[in-house]
C-alpha cells in the first residue's frame, strides 16, 4: 500500500514537474518573442501577451498542487509547536482535512462549474480566439492533484508515530 | 456587514493558528464570509483563483525568481562581492560594509531578499566568521541588508503591490524605491560602523585603483543587468515584465554561456523550482484576490478606514498608527500576504489623507521589510540563521540596533514623501501635478481602467 | 505546554472553527429569509472600472437616486467603482454566474461574449453623432442589447463614449499619409490593430496604464481616444496635436445579469429599466459638456486641434470593411447606412 502510494506520488510529481519546466521555459520564450517582434519585425505579435498570462495561470495552479506535495506553502507553525506532541497529530490531521475541503470545494467543484459555465457561454479569448473554458481547465485539474497530494499527506500523518507527526515544515 | 467581517477575521485567525497554509486560510475565511453574505462561494472563489493571477504584470515575478536562481548559482554574486570589497573593504569592519553593499547590489538585481540572503550570505557569512566577526553580527547584517533589495528596483513585492493597489505604475514604484532603499542601506552601514568601532573590527588591505578597476571590470557584466532592466523600462524600450524576461535571458547567457558555472543539464531543475516558488506566491495572490472581493462587497475597507480616520484628524497620528499596525502584522506574517491583505484596507485611508499611492507602497514595503527579519515568522531571518548556523534566540539581541536603523529609515520615508516621489517625477514616471495634488493632505487619488 | 492544556487548546481551536462555520450558515439563512428590519429593500450590486469623476459613474449615481425615488425606497444600487471587484471581463463573468447584478462594459469588451458587438469596433460606419444615436436607440441598437440574453447578459441602455481620434507628439495627423510609420498605441483587439494598419500606421498594443510613460519616452508616437480621456489622463502634457478624425464610436453599455433580473418582479424590472433610461439621458448630456470642456482645456494647454477631411480616412478603411467575415456583423454593416 505504502509503496504504491510512493510510486504514485513520484510519477505524479514527475509528470507535473515536466509540465512546469516546459511552461516556465515557454513563458520566457513567449515574452522575449513579443519584444523581438516589436523591434525586429516592426509589429508586435498580438498573441504573446495573452498566451503568457494563460501560461502563468497554468504554472501557478499546477505548481500550487506540487507545492502541496512538497509542503512548500507558507504557514505559521509557531503556535502549534507550543502544543504537546500528542496534540500535534490531531491538529495535523485537522489541517489536512481542512486543506482537503479547500481543494475539493474551490478547485474541483467550483473550478468545474466555472469551466462548464465558460464553455457554455462560448466566451472567447480576444487575441488567440480560444475558448476561455480551456484556460480555466487548470482549476479542476490542479484540484485533482491537490486532493491526491493532500490525501497522501493525511495518510502520512495518520501513519506517523505521535511525536513526529506534523514535523516542522520548511518555510520557503 | 459587521457579521461578515467577524466571520472573515475569526476563521482566518483560527486557521492561521492551526498551521493551515496561509493561502488556504485566506481562501477558506473568504469562503465562509461569502456564505455568510448569502452568495455562492465556490464559483466566486474559483473565478478569483484563476483571474487574480491572470495578469501580465505578475509575470515579472517568475522571471525575477528565475534570474535570481541563475545569478546565485552562476557566479554573479561572487563577482559583486569582489567589487564591493575593493570599494569599501579598507574601512574598519570593512567586510560588514562589503556585505551590505553586495546585498544592496545583488538584491537590487535579483528582486528578491531571500535570494540575496542565501547567495550573498552563503559566501559572506562564513568568510566573516573566519575573519573574527561575531556570528550573530554577521547574520544580523546580512538579514537586514538583504531587505533593501526589495526597495531598490527591480522588486517582486512592488509588482504585487502595484497589482493589489489597482493601476499603480510598476515603473513609478521602481523609481520611487531607489532612494529609500539606498537610505535604509546607509542607516544599516551606520550601525555596522558603531559595532566596528566598539568591537574594534579589522579592516581589509586597501585596494589600489588598479584593483578596483579590475574587480569592476569583472563585475561589470553583472552590474550591467541593472542598466538593462532599469534603463530599458525608463527608456520606454520595454515594460517591467519584458525587462524581467530579458534579465533571465541575460543571466542565462552569462552564467551558462560566458562563466560556464551552471551546466545545461541543471536548467530543468531550476525551471521547475521557479515554477513551484512562483506558484506559492500566486496561490496567495489568487486567494487574496478572493478575500479582497468579499471585503469590498461587505464594505470592510470603508469601515476600517472610517474607524482609523475617526481616531484623529491628524495625518501624522494616523500614519503612525498604520505603521505600528503593520509592524505588528509583519512579526507574524510574510510580506506578500501582508501586502495583499492590507493594501485594499489601508490604501483608501491614506489616499483620503492625500498620500500618493506610490508613496504608500514604498512605506508599506519598507515597513514589512522589518517584518522579514523579526521572529516568529521572518523569512530572511530564518534563511540567515540557517546559512550562519546560529539560532534566532542568539541573534535577537544583536539585530535590535539594526531594527532601530530600519525604523528610523521608515519614519523618514513615511514623513518625507519627497524621498520616494522625487525620482519618479524626474524620470517622468509620475506626473508632477499628480504628486502636487497628493502633497499629503488633499483630495484622494483614483484608479481607472479606461481604454 | 502540558498534555491537558494542549488538549484544551486544540479542542478550543477546533470548536471555535466549527462554531464560526456554523455561524456563517446561520447568517446566510437570515439573509435569504429576508431582512431583519421589517421592510425589505432590494439591493443591486453594480461594479465598474472607471473613476468616480467619470460621467458614467455620475450617471450611475443619478440612476441610484432615481431608482430609490420611483420605487419609493424599495430598491437601490450599491456602486463599486475603480475595478475594486475585478476587471471589465471579470465583472461580465460575475454577471453571468450571478455574483454581481450590473456592470458597465465597453462594446469592445463585449466582443468576446457577443461576437456581433464587434461591429462597433469598425471604423467609419456612422455618418455622425446623430446617425450613431439613431442606430443605438433604434431597432438595431435595441436588438444588440438583447443579444446576450442566452448568455445571461441583459443590456439595459447605452452610454456615450464619444468618438475616438488620433493624437500625436511630433507632427500632426491630418491625412492617412501622416500616419505612415507612426507607432500608434491601440487597444489589444484585432479590429483596432487592423484599422491602424489599414490607415498606414504601426499599431502598438501596450497596456493603458503604461501609456503616459510610453508617450513621454517616445516608445509610441501617438494614441487614440476621446477628448475627455485625453484630458483626464493628462496626455495633453506630451501630445500637442489632436485630430478630430473620429474613426470609431464605441458605446458603453449598462449590462445586467439575467440571473439577477429574473429574481425581480415585473414591476421592479420596469423601475430598473426606467432608472437606466433616465441615467442614459443624463449621461449623454453630461458627456457632451465634458467633451466641449475637454477640447477647450486642450486648447488652453497649447494643443493644436485639427479638423480633418474624414472622407479620406474613411476611404482607406473600405477594403477592411469588405473583408469582415462574421455574417452577423456583415448584416449589420449593410443595415446601418440605411438608418436615417
Ligand atoms: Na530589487
Ligand atoms: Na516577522
Amino acid at each position: 500500500m505504502r509503496t504504491t502510494l510512493i510510486t504514485l506520488k513520484r510519477t505524479m510529481t514527475a509528470a507535473l514537474n515536466a509540465v512546469l519546466i516546459v511552461a516556465v521555459g515557454l513563458l520566457v520564450l513567449d515574452v522575449v518573442w513579443g519584444v523581438f517582434t516589436r523591434y525586429i519585425m516592426g509589429e508586435q505579435a498580438k498573441w504573446t501577451e495573452e498566451l503568457a498570462r494563460f501560461l502563468l495561470v497554468w504554472v501557478a495552479l499546477l505548481g500550487s498542487a506540487v507545492a502541496f506535495g512538497t509542503k512548500a506553502h507558507l504557514g505559521v507553525d509557531f503556535f502549534i509547536h507550543k502544543l504537546h506532541p500528542d496534540m500535534h497529530k490531531v491538529m495535523g490531521v485537522a489541517a489536512h482535512l481542512i486543506t482537503l475541503f479547500f481543494a475539493g470545494a474551490i478547485f474541483l467543484y467550483g473550478g468545474s462549474r466555472f469551466v462548464i459555465d465558460a464553455l457554455n457561454m462560448e466566451q472567447m479569448t480576444p487575441a488567440l480566439g480560444w475558448k476561455m473554458g480551456y484556460v480555466y481547465l487548470a482549476l479542476p485539474i490542479a484540484g485533482v492533484f491537490m486532493v491526491l497530494y493532500t490525501l497522501e499527506n493525511l495518510a502520512e500523518t495518520l501513519a506517523a508515530r505521535p511525536h513526529d507527526a506534523n514535523a516542522p515544515e520548511e518555510v520557503a | 456587514m459587521g457579521m461578515v467581517a467577524l466571520v472573515l477575521v475569526t476563521v482566518f485567525l483560527l486557521l492561521l493558528v492551526m498551521h493551515v497554509p496561509i493561502a488556504v486560510s485566506i481562501a477558506l475565511a473568504s469562503f465562509f464570509a461569502i456564505v455568510a453574505a448569502g452568495m455562492d462561494p465556490t464559483l466566486v472563489l474559483a473565478g478569483r483563483m484563476a483571474n487574480g493571477i491572470n495578469s501580465f504584470a505578475l509575470l515579472a515575478i517568475p522571471f525575477f525568481i528565475l534570474s535570481g536562481h541563475l545569478m546565485g548559482r552562476g557566479g554573479m554574486a561572487r563577482r559583486l562581492i569582489d567589487f564591493a570589497g575593493a570599494l569599501v573593504g579598507f574601512l574598519p569592519g570593512g567586510l560588514a560594509y562589503v556585505n551590505t553593499l553586495t546585498c544592496m547590489l545583488f538584491g537590487s538585481i535579483s528582486g528578491s531578499a531571500a535570494a540575496a540572503v542565501s547567495s550573498v550570505g552563503g559566501f559572506m557569512i562564513p568568510e566573516m566568521n573566519r575573519k573574527g566577526y561575531s556570528r550573530e553580527f554577521n547574520v544580523s547584517v546580512t538579514t537586514t541588508a538583504a531587505t533593501t533589495g526589495l526597495l531598490i528596483p527591480p522588486s517582486n513585492v512592488m509588482i504585487v503591490y502595484s497589482v493589489a493597489a489597482g493601476s499603480v505604475s510598476i515603473a513609478a514604484m521602481f523609481m520611487a524605491g531607489v532612494l529609500p532603499g539606498i537610505l535604509t542601506g546607509l542607516f544599516i552601514m551606520l550601525v555596522c560602523g558603531g559595532f566596528a568601532f566598539q568591537k574594534k573590527y579589522r579592516r581589509e588591505p586597501r585596494a589600489s585603483l588598479r584593483e578596483i578597476l579590475v574587480s569592476f571590470k569583472r563585475a561589470f557584466l553583472s552590474l550591467f543587468l541593472i542598466v538593462i532592466v532599469i534603463g530599458g523600462i525608463l527608456g520606454g524600450i520595454f515594460t517591467a515584465t519584458e525587462a524581467a524576461a530579458i534579465a533571465v535571458v541575460y543571466a542565462l547567457l552569462l552564467s551558462v554561456g560566458l562563466y560556464r558555472e551552471i551546466p545545461l543539464k541543471e536548467l530543468p531543475a531550476l525551471l521547475s523550482r521557479t515554477g513551484v516558488t512562483t506558484a506559492v506566491v500566486m496561490l496567495l495572490i489568487g486567494a487574496s484576490s478572493g478575500m479582497s472581493w468579499i471585503m469590498t462587497m461587505a464594505n470592510i475597507p470603508q469601515t476600517v478606514s472610517a474607524a482609523l480616520l475617526g481616531l484623529s484628524d491628524n495625518p501624522v497620528v494616523i500614519l503612525l498608527t498604520i505603521n505600528l499596525l503593520l509592524l505588528f502584522v509583519g512579526t507574524f506574517m510574510d510580506m506578500t500576504p501582508a501586502i495583499l491583505i492590507f493594501t485594499p484596507i489601508f490604501l483608501p485611508v491614506v489616499t483620503a489623507l492625500g498620500m500618493h499611492p506610490v508613496h504608500f507602497g514604498i512605506v508599506l514595503i519598507a515597513n514589512l521589510c522589518i517584518g522579514l527579519c523579526t521572529p516568529p515568522v521572518g523569512t530572511c531571518l530564518f534563511i540567515g540563521c540557517g546559512v550562519g548556523q546560529t539560532t534566532i534566540a542568539r541573534v535577537t539581541r544583536t539585530i535590535l540596533p539594526f531594527f532601530a536603523a530600519m525604523i528610523v529609515a521608515l519614519m523618514v520615508i513615511t514623513y518625507l514623501p519627497i524621498v520616494s516621489l522625487w525620482l519618479p517625477v524626474k524620470t517622468h514616471q509620475l506626473k508632477q501635478a499628480e504628486v502636487e495634488k497628493a502633497a499629503f493632505m488633499q483630495t484622494k487619488a483614483t484608479t481607472t481602467e479606461e481604454q | 505546554m502540558n498534555k491537558s492544556a494542549s488538549l484544551f487548546t486544540g479542542g478550543f481551536l477546533l470548536g471555535a472553527l466549527l462554531a464560526s462555520v456554523m455561524f456563517s450558515f446561520v447568517l446566510r439563512g437570515k439573509l435569504s429569509g429576508g431582512g431583519a428590519q421589517g421592510r425589505t429593500q432590494t439591493v443591486l450590486k453594480l461594479a465598474h472600472c472607471l473613476s468616480t469623476e467619470h460621467p458614467v459613474h455620475q450617471a450611475m449615481e443619478y440612476m441610484k437616486t432615481h431608482l430609490e425615488e420611483i420605487s419609493d425606497g424599495r430598491m437601490t444600487v450599491d456602486i463599486y467603482p475603480g475595478s475594486v471587484l475585478g476587471s471589465e471581463t471579470q465583472c461580465i463573468e460575475m454577471l453571468q454566474n450571478g455574483s454581481l447584478a450590473m456592470t458597465k462594459t465597453s462594446a469592445a469588451a463585449m466582443e468576446n461574449f457577443i461576437p456581433a458587438m464587434a461591429v462597433f469596433g469598425l471604423p467609419y460606419i456612422f455618418r455622425d453623432a446623430d446617425h450613431y444615436w439613431k442606430v443605438l436607440n433604434g431597432d438595431i441598437g435595441r436588438a444588440l442589447l438583447r443579444k446576450g440574453e442566452t448568455r445571461f447578459l441583459y443590456g439595459l441602455c447605452y452610454y456615450d463614449a464619444g468618438s475616438r481620434n488620433f493624437y500625436s507628439r511630433g507632427s500632426p495627423i491630418r491625412t492617412p499619409e501622416d500616419l505612415e510609420g507612426l507607432k500608434i498605441r491601440v487597444m489589444n483587439s484585432e479590429t483596432a490593430i487592423d484599422m491602424v494598419k489599414a490607415l498606414g500606421g504601426a499599431p502598438t498594443p501596450i497596456a493603458w496604464g503604461e501609456l503616459y510613460s510610453a508617450l513621454a519616452q517616445g516608445t509610441v508616437d501617438g494614441a487614440e481616444n476621446n477628448p475627455p480621456s485625453f484630458i483626464s489622463n493628462r496626455h495633453y502634457e506630451v501630445c500637442k496635436h489632436f485630430s478630430l478624425n473620429g474613426h470609431t464610436r464605441i458605446p458603453d453599455i449598462l449590462m445586467m445579469s439575467t440571473r439577477a433580473r429574473d429574481k425581480l418582479t415585473p414591476q421592479q424590472r420596469e423601475w430598473v429599466q426606467q432608472a437606466a433610461d433616465a441615467s442614459s439621458e443624463f449621461q449623454r448630456a453630461l458627456w457632451k459638456k465634458e467633451t466641449v470642456a475637454a477640447l477647450k482645456k486642450a486648447r488652453e494647454e497649447g494643443v493644436n486641434i485639427y479638423t480633418v477631411d474624414t472622407a479620406v480616412f474613411a476611404a482607406r478603411v473600405q477594403p477592411m470593411l469588405r473583408q469582415v467575415e462574421n455574417p452577423e456583423v456583415r448584416e449589420l454593416l449593410d443595415r446601418i447606412p440605411e438608418v436615417h
